[in-house]
């Protein structure tokens, strides 16, 4: 880890800090473009937003609590095809980050002339409660600020995968991290990259130590961790068995929509949307006669179980699924459950090292033996 | 067949090894049970694992999967990513409840006939001994 500094803040509004800080990184690194939550015209909500026009970004929202979207999602748009030929700064929340490297292991982002900054997050509001807060002109971001974020607290509307994350604060993979806890009581900077660390050279920021930060921070997570291992049993408990799993699943409706939303996945021609699944009256046909019955429409737990096998390796717990699931499925604790086992298959955790190898894309002759 | 339980198996097996060694079991006429219904795929690696959840789905009983030995894939390594995947078809099985033990992995090489004629009786002894499978059974699917 790199040098710690104290980033001081004269306005009460901690956006405005932000933002002021953003500034100041890309005048100092001739650093034109930024991608930050914005606040969208309309002033009731708030999405990632590619900026130029710097007089924009009054409405700059960089801590906003809420997760449309996922920007890894995003900057795969902007980078799949080629390398952004000028330098971005990119501010997003950690579980974004993991998303990215993610993406990045699958070639579908160029990293070059991205700088990245994560902050430690104290989790998202569902979209339509945030919504309706702005639109109700509610000051929610410097009530989050205030509540959550500089106690390391989390109030009752946060959303359930958010609360029951382990990994919120800025990652090694950030190249900047800023840190509220256990910052003594400021805002804390740091380094984690090269990249990072000469982006911060051309500041002038103070020193600090932030001596009690990592203690806190395994605290955290080591609370959420047990929590979570308390709800595994539950959500085990209730989706066993293909019975169990078609009692999980009574409200899907074969949308799709959580696949849609996903950010690991990516391919684009996927195999559930392919013509594999158009079938002739004769498939049905033998299919009724078999079972006696066929649900309509079909398929809807083969798309799961389906959708685990392909991605649960690389899932980053980020809870879009459930978010997507317009009959409230908890689709995200079922996967969160899966991808935790499949991925302690492969000693793997998505979102760790960019050097690591997603376990579909590898393999080692030596391994798994018990297999054949 | 009367009132005993009979397994439908689905076997997906390669066809430099594994669809050789059946054919060699055939020619050389050694016996083994009818319940496989082998699927010849070009490599155990190409089997996707939606093809596998598609025959429990549908019914099977159990699911075989046949390649060439480790280090003697004809496309290198194919077998070493199958036997990946397998693992992740096993885990989520696991972690859901839906009884892994009904999906088998083995080598059997093209010279190998007695042993895919012997591991196809193992096979579905296996199976019957584990009873009809619940999966393929509920139609809400």
């Amino acid at each position: 880890m790199g040098e710690k500094f104290q980033l001081k803040i004269k306005d009460e509004d901690l956006n405005k800090g932000l933002k002021d800080f953003l500034l100041q990184i890309m005048e100092k690194n001739e650093i034109s473009n930024l991608i930050v939550p914005l606040l969208i015209p309309s002033k009731n909500n708030v999405f990632p937003t590619f900026v130029k026009n710097r007089e924009l970004l009054e409405d700059a929202k960089p801590i906003a609590p809420v997760l449309p979207v996922s920007t890894a999602t995003m900057i795969s748009k902007i980078t799949r095809l080629s390398p952004s030929p000028e330098k971005i700064l990119v501010f997003l929340k950690p579980c974004e980050l993991r998303g990215i490297l993610e993406l990045t292991k699958f070639k579908q982002i160029t990293l070059d002339n991205l700088i990245f900054v994560s902050y430690d997050c104290m989790g998202a509001y569902k979209t339509d409660f945030y919504e309706e807060a702005l639109s109700g002109g509610k000051d929610i971001d410097s009530e989050y600020v205030s509540k959550n974020l500089m106690k390391g607290e989390q109030d009752d509307n946060i959303r359930d995968a958010c609360k029951l994350c382990e990994n919120f604060f800025s990652t090694a993979f950030a190249d900047i991290g800023i840190g509220f806890i256990g910052a003594d009581g400021g805002i804390l900077i740091e380094a984690h990259t090269e990249k990072g660390k000469e982006v911060l050279s051309k500041l002038s920021l103070e020193k600090t130590e932030a001596k009690e930060r990592d203690e806190r921070l395994e605290k955290i997570s080591k609370n959420r961790k047990e929590k979570w291992e308390k709800e595994k049993k539950e959500i085990k408990k209730e989706a066993t068995g293909i019975d169990g799993l078609v009692r999980y699943f009574s409200k899907c409706i074969d949308c799709h929509n959580c696949m849609g939303q996903c950010p690991i996945c990516f391919c684009k021609e996927c195999f559930w949307e392919s013509p594999t699944f158009e079938f002739t009256p004769l498939n049905f046909l033998g299919w009724a006669e078999k079972k006696g019955a066929v649900k309509l429409p079909t398929d809807t737990i083969f798309f799961h179980l389906g959708r685990l096998s392909h991605m649960s390796t690389s899932c980053i717990a980020c809870g879009l699924c459930s978010d997507a699931c317009p009959m409230d499925i908890k689709v995200y604790e079922l996967f969160h459950l899966v991808a935790d086992d499949t991925q302690a298959a492969f000693d793997y955790k998505p979102g760790r090292d960019l050097e690591e190898e997603a376990p579909l894309v590898t393999f080692k002759e030596d391994e798994l033996k018990e297999l054949g | 067949m009367g009132d005993k339980f009979e397994p439908k198996l689905i076997g997906f097996f390669c066809n430099w090894c594994t669809s050789s060694a059946a054919d060699l079991a055939g020619t050389s006429r050694m016996q083994y049970p009818p319940n496989i219904r082998p699927i010849r795929v070009m490599c155990s690696g190409s089997v996707d694992l939606a093809y596998i959840w598609r025959a429990f789905l549908e019914g099977a009983d159990g699911v075989i999967i046949g390649g060439c030995h480790p280090g003697d894939c004809h496309y290198v390594s194919g077998n070493y990513k199958a036997r990946r995947r397998i693992k992740i078809f096993e885990t989520i099985m696991k972690t859901l409840g839906l009884d892994e033990k009904r999906l088998w992995l083995r080598w059997i090489s093209a010279s190998e006939g007695k042993k895919f004629a012997e591991t196809m009786k193992e096979f579905t002894e296996h199976i019957r001994k584990l009873g009809p499978s619940e999966i393929g059974k509920n139609w809400s699917i």
